[in-house]
């Protein structure tokens, strides 16, 4: 799809955005209301505005991609982050930290064995070892593996 | 800082009584096994640190720590949001009853809790209370507001403003307050300052005329107005006595309460629903204003050696000498004194409640009480 | 007066607390380097640590760490992108583009000189400024305060560059999605879902993080390339340097400004830089470089912002009024010092003040100087690929957003708000206005609410907020006289 497109589409969820925000405010007590009620109704005439002038804009036959990137890069970065978001959920933010650079440096950077396994090594021991300094907390996970 | 002379002398006889009640108490349970065997105890604040109660059981830790059985390290997780309501429900769900896990709340987690605030999940008839820090509240005027003396609000010359948070907080109490005094409609009452600081703040700048704070911070922050003359106590909200009447706040003993106010401004005696619930408040709020708990199915030998901990803790004269400014010259409740406030908020009539929720939503245009 | 400041010099200059502040400022790097983690964190961190010592160690300890953390936060403002903590943000406009240059090294070396003088005059003013302290902070009442954070929003048009409109519009966005949560007026949650994760509404760093952090990794990786454009460094560090000597009348003009804009109690942390950077772009010659990486850019806002350490300690240690989530802790350590702020900071307690005005400069000092060390290794960052780095990036970033509350909305939030950002990266919507308008909303809101409940219409007619009026009136009217609407969206 044309970056025109895209823009057109933006927009248009943006509009739907406001107007939904607005019906919704309207719907809060009369104080909580006047805040969000306006913004969005400001915001929904002047994004209508803006709706307007892309669909006029002349049609932009630059594709998605600014030096080299072109849609698949995109959307394969995207869903390695995905992924590793997903192993959070499932195992834990260590072993899901392990896991993606061990799949991320071998396989999408090419590094070296050893570099892998020095990389997981010292993020996993910072990742424990900066829960207990600084009290930090990771995310709950379906399976614990290595739970904190 | 404030050295406050008259809280020694009140602090003797609790002082006494609680050593007496340890001595009887480790007389009984003189071959216990510690249950805290070195791990640490998680103490969750549903508050953001450097708050009062953040820096109230902060203060407290290392005592706690020495003193309870086992000595285990006492390590705090503060886990703020929605008013205190979020961590208060998050330690009910996602924590362990296994002992080792505490709570701290302080008024606002009650206040939801009593109203039947939807988003509550826990209930604090459940949980095993360990030391509870009362704390009471004085309301203030400024002297341009043409206020004297409680009694002038019945009669104002000057337009009054109240600054206030939310009538779904700790507000709460202060609404119930002017519904008994029937002064209500005399005030405007201002919602949307972010808590006491804020609302103590406007109240400097002139931008309103009456405050009301919590005894600690009437202590430390408002007590020199009132020496420079800026500022003009009204009336103390009071603690519930033994005989479940309002008496005046043992750390001012010089303010009247809110029942004498009331009998110089109505006659007689307060009575009916409102001062039911003000009672009720009262007694839990100030009573309890800031208490460590346990899980309700925690186990009871944790509650003990925690509770035992907390007597030896009071008792140490360091403690309550160092925490003037966090205890605001108030002494924590343990022991039988602990279980009489609890009880008080166990035995809660739920058509007060009822009344509350009902007073709040028809008047302060509340929502999403259950 | 000046007794009392020699003495406590001579207190704090006792080499066990010179260590402390040293500490205190190592750990004040570490967390203002990692984006995500804020004062806060390093807060608690210490907290444990303080309890039992002499309020003279114990200040050192925990000033020298909030002096530094917004020094040290710059390092992530100009290298990735992605502002450090609340104060960095506007640091990105203009120090990212440099880095993207390869000028990391001047960027960053203008940024430490500029934060160390902005850091010292703010201390200075704090001095100069304690003895009338009350008075300033006393004329703040809400409609002045609406005023502050109206000027922080109109901001967003100067930050819009060539679109207005969509900078308006963007702000806009910001402002509503800043609603969701709890309302200041009334007990109301709004746009919640009844999900209990947003009654708190989102929060900065994970919506910072969102918007700036995600897109530009993703985008590192797809377009392969560096952080550095160009594959190389060539800026240094002296350049920097030298930079803030011969712009020093900004540098002491925007601290002035940070450090009294500091003053404005629970406000002044969140828009310091923004109006900083504004200002700075509304007031020199020769600004259509603003955005691309004019090293100005970089010098009006680190200066401010740390100046503004030493304004926010007036309202903290004067009235225990925090007005900001570190000044917040700040207060709690000082309890357990067994200090109460207040009054008795003027009277009883004005050597400790002293002391930590004394302590405020010098880790200033000590952390400028830390980071100036330290630039030209972490700028090697800038020049590693992609593919090797942005997997430790994501991990961090993943770590900082966590922190906010603790619950897998913060990440959820954080995906969201990272798809809505890289869009509005590739469609030409600018950023930083919805950043803006998200951080000021409910302050805005609350303080608007909360004039017109106590005087109406008449707070309009007031001197201080007809003049901050003005002055908005002012920078609106210049930004939308000067800047045409373009005929074309650049598609």
């Amino acid at each position: 799809m044309t970056l025109k497109a895209y823009s057109v589409i933006f927009a248009a969820l943006l509009i739907s955005l406001f107007i939904w925000a607005a019906v919704e405010a309207a719907s809060f007590q009369r104080l909580a209301s006047y805040f969000p009620l306006y913004i969005s109704i400001f915001g929904a005439i002047l994004n209508t505005y803006i709706l307007i002038l892309e669909l006029k804009a002349r049609s932009n036959s630059k594709e998605l991609n600014e030096t080299s990137g072109g849609p698949k890069e995109y959307i394969l970065y995207m869903s390695w982050f995905t992924g590793y978001f997903v192993a959070i959920y499932l195992v834990g933010m260590v072993a899901a930290s392990m896991l993606f650079l061990f799949f991320f440096l071998r396989y999408e950077s090419k590094q070296s064995l050893l570099f892998t396994i020095i990389s997981m090594t010292l993020v996993a021991l910072l990742l424990i070892g900066f829960s207990h300094m600084m009290n930090l907390n990771y995310p709950k996970s379906l399976f614990p593996i290595l739970e904190i | 800082m404030i050295k406050n002379q008259s809280f020694k002398k009140l602090m003797v006889a609790p002082v006494v009584i609680s050593g007496a009640m340890a001595t009887v108490a480790s007389g009984v349970n003189a071959d216990d096994h510690n249950f805290f065997s070195d791990e640490n105890v998680e103490i969750l604040i549903p508050f953001s640190a450097g708050g009062g109660t953040d820096t109230l059981f902060r203060y407290m830790q290392s005592y706690m720590s020495e003193h309870t059985p086992g000595n285990p390290t006492f390590q705090i997780l503060n886990v703020p949001g929605g008013g205190s309501v979020l961590g208060a429900n998050e330690y009910v769900i996602l924590k362990e009853p296994n002992g080792y896990n505490t709570l701290a709340t302080s008024a606002s987690t009650t206040i939801p809790f009593m109203i039947g605030q939807e988003s509550v999940e826990y209930d604090l008839r459940d949980m095993q209370p360990i030391i509870g820090v009362p704390n009471g509240v004085v309301m203030y005027t400024s002297p341009d507001s043409g206020i004297e003396e409680a009694t002038d609000l019945q009669n104002p010359s000057e337009e009054l403003f109240l600054g206030a948070t939310s009538p779904t907080g700790i507000d709460v109490m202060t609404l119930l307050a002017l519904e008994v005094l029937d002064v209500k409609d005399n005030i405007e009452i201002i919602f949307g300052y972010e808590g006491a600081g804020a609302s103590r703040t406007a109240f400097m700048q002139g931008e309103t005329n009456l405050d009301y704070q919590s005894g600690s911070s009437y202590q430390n922050n408002v007590t020199p107005l009132v020496e420079e003359g800026s500022a003009v106590p009204l009336f103390s909200y009071g603690f519930l006595g033994e005989d479940g009447d309002i008496v005046r706040d043992p750390a001012f003993p010089e303010i009247p309460s809110v029942k004498e106010v009331y009998v110089d401004m109505h006659g007689g005696e307060p009575s009916g629903k409102a001062w039911d619930a003000y009672k009720v408040f009262v007694g839990v709020v100030n009573g309890l204003h800031k208490t460590l708990w346990l899980h309700a199915d925690a186990p009871s030998e944790a509650a003990e050696d925690l509770r035992e901990g907390a007597i030896a803790t009071i008792n140490d004269e360091a403690f309550i000498e160092g925490g003037a400014d966090v205890l605001g010259g108030y002494t924590p409740l343990v022991g039988s004194e602990l279980e009489a406030a609890i009880n008080a908020l166990a035995e809660v009539d739920e058509s007060t409640l009822e009344w509350v929720r009902t007073y709040l939503e028809e008047e302060y245009d509340v929502t999403g009480l259950k | 007066m000046i007794e009392s400041a020699i003495e406590a010099l001579v207190i704090v200059l006792d080499p066990s607390r010179i260590v402390f502040i040293l500490l205190g400022v190592m750990i004040g790097i570490v967390v203002g380097i990692l984006p995500g983690l804020g004062g806060p964190v390093g807060m608690s961190m210490l907290l444990p640590f303080i309890f039992g010592m002499d309020p003279y160690t114990g200040m050192a300890l925990l000033i020298g760490m909030v002096a530094v953390i917004h020094t040290a936060d710059t390092f992530p403002s100009v290298l990735i992108g992605v502002p450090g903590s609340s104060g960095s943000q506007a640091t990105i406009m203009d120090g990212y583009p440099l880095a993207k240059k390869g000028d990391s090294g001047r960027a960053l070396g203008a940024a430490f000189a500029a934060s160390l003088v902005g850091g010292i005059v703010g201390a200075f003013i704090l001095f100069i400024v304690i003895p009338v302290g009350r008075p300033i902070v006393l004329s703040f009442g809400s409609p002045e305060l609406f005023m502050m954070s109206l000027l922080g929003i109109s901001m967003v048009g100067v930050l819009s560059g060539k679109a207005p409109i969509k900078g308006i519009i963007a702000g806009l966005l910001g402002m509503l999605i800043g609603t969701v949560g709890g309302a200041p007026a009334v007990a109301e949650y709004r746009f919640t879902f009844d999900w209990i994760y947003l009654y708190r509404g989102i929060p900065l760093a994970v919506f910072a993080l969102g918007l700036f952090a995600l897109p530009e990794m993703i985008d590192l990786l797809a377009q392969r390339r560096t952080i550095s454009s160009t594959g190389t460094l060539k800026g240094s560090r002296i350049k920097g340097i030298k930079d803030v000597i011969s712009n020093k009348w900004l540098v002491l003009r925007s601290s002035a400004l940070g450090t009294l804009i500091g003053f404005v109690p629970g406000l002044g942390g969140s828009v310091v830089d923004w109006i900083s950077y504004g200002v700075a772009k509304k007031t020199l010659k020769n600004t259509e470089g603003f955005g691309h990486g004019d090293i100005r850019g970089v010098i009006a806002p680190e200066s401010a912002n740390n100046a503004k350490e030493g304004g926010t300690l007036i309202p903290t240690l004067l009235f225990g009024i925090p007005g900001s989530g570190t000044t917040a802790i700040l207060l709690g350590g000082l309890i357990l010092l067994g200090v109460q702020a207040g009054p008795s900071m003027l009277t009883t307690d004005l050597p400790l003040t002293l002391s930590i005005v004394w302590t405020l400069a010098l880790a200033n000092i000590f952390g400028a100087l830390l980071c100036l060390l330290l630039t030209n290794q972490i700028s090697k960052l800038s020049i590693i690929k992609p593919d090797k780095i942005v997997p430790f990036l994501l991990i961090i970033m993943v770590v900082g957003a966590y922190q906010s509350t603790r619950h897998w909305g913060d990440l959820i939030v954080f995906i969201i708000i990272g798809l809505v950002g890289w869009s509005m990266k590739h469609l030409d919507w600018p950023r930083a206005p919805l950043l803006v308008g998200f951080v000021l909303a409910l302050s805005s809101e609350r303080y608007l609410h909360l004039s017109m409940s106590r005087y109406g219409y008449e707070w309009m007619y007031q001197p201080t907020v007809i003049s901050i009026g003005l002055v908005i009136f002012f920078i609106v009217a210049s930004g939308l006289f000067f800047n045409r609407r373009p005929k074309k969206i650049e598609g």
